[in-house]
């Protein structure tokens, strides 16, 4: 189970780096986009279509609107899988 | 094992110590206020006209996804593609990218929508195929978020016209909103008197009409300059509930 999320940690991260860019700087499993430059809805919504398509699920509206960064990332990640 | 420092004598000053729980309450007050807007800028989506709306709620730290937001619409536009369901709004074959514009930015054609997007991509630095691409694919889920709202009726919708929009026009904006769902309009328009500013009328349920003192223009869309912003979409919003809450629909 842990390898599993940390398995998701890492794609989520490779993901997070190539939609929100080279300023992204530092990226760890509690960055909040709150806290990285360039992390806006824009680079969202990008982010948001790549975890689609990369983990084959589908987001809702609102668990779009709670995307806030990495940890939540995770989290609905598993929301979709468990549903 | 806890070490502890003895505390110079200047820091437990009578005055020095009321400063600073003076500072801890003016800080609690703005966060308590900000976190207020938060809430209120959070329960309202943009049509676009303009990126006004879109940057007010950005500036207050509110950046949720949304289709029109960074778009230059029209009343006419959004009234036409809410009726066709958005067809065609995410088809790669209607979308266009403009180099020529006069900051170096991408914009976003739309050809059905005969409107231009933001995309914040620069032209010096990004792939034209590559950010067409990307925009694609956001328009797709955007799209898909944008239906899935309506139908709940989950957001307010603003729509701010610099241009002239006629009741009519605005009354079939807000009907073809309805048809989706159980959603409430709320239509910004320059004050005609100055006595105006700041008001909030409801014309009929769900649909709000709201003067303001000054709009941004369409070569200044990135700001917002009205003070009256806030204390509009607390009116409004209070409005909205009230309907709501006598129609039964309150969450």
């Amino acid at each position: 189970m842990n390898l599993l999320l940390d398995l998701d940690l890492e794609r989520v991260l490779v993901l997070v780096r190539e939609h929100v860019g080279p300023h992204a700087g530092k990226l760890g499993p509690s960055t909040r986009a709150a806290d990285v430059r360039g992390w806006d809805s824009v680079a969202m919504v990008n982010l948001l279509f790549a975890l689609e398509e990369t983990f084959g699920v589908e987001f809702t509206s609102a668990q779009m609107e709670r995307a806030n960064g990495v940890p939540m990332l995770l989290k609905l990640l598993q929301e979709t899988r468990s549903a | 094992m806890t070490i502890t420092f003895p505390t110079p004598a200047f820091d437990t000053h009578p005055l020095l110590l009321a400063r600073r729980a003076a500072r801890r309450v003016k800080w609690a007050v703005f966060q308590y206020r900000n976190a207020a807007n938060i809430r209120l800028l959070s329960q309202f989506e943009s049509l676009g006209d303009n990126c006004e709306f879109a940057s007010l709620q950005k500036g207050f730290g509110v950046d949720l996804p949304g289709m029109f937001k960074w778009t230059e619409t029209s009343v006419r536009m959004l009234t036409d593609t809410l009726g066709d369901n958005l067809a065609g709004g995410d088809d790669i074959a209607n979308l266009k990218l403009e180099t020529n514009t006069h900051d170096g930015e991408y914009l976003l054609h739309h050809r059905l929508y005969k409107a231009n997007s933001h995309t914040f991509a620069r032209i010096a630095l990004d792939d034209p195929d590559k950010v067409l691409q990307r925009e694609h694919r956001r328009l797709i889920l955007l799209k898909r978020k944008f239906l899935e709202d309506v139908q709940a009726g989950r957001r307010i919708y603003v729509f701010r016209s610099l241009r002239p929009v006629s009741e009519d026009q605005a009354a079939d904006l807000h009907r073809a909103l309805r048809r989706k769902g159980p959603n409430t309009l709320l239509w910004i328009r320059a004050a005609r008197e100055p006595g105006h500013v700041g008001r909030v009328e409801r014309r009929a349920d769900g649909l709000m009409v709201a003067e303001i003192d000054t709009l941004a223009t369409y070569e200044d869309g990135m700001t917002y300059t009205s003070r009256h912003w806030l204390p509009i979409l607390r009116k409004a919003r209070a409005l909205a509930h009230d309907v709501r809450v006598s129609s039964g629909m309150a969450a």
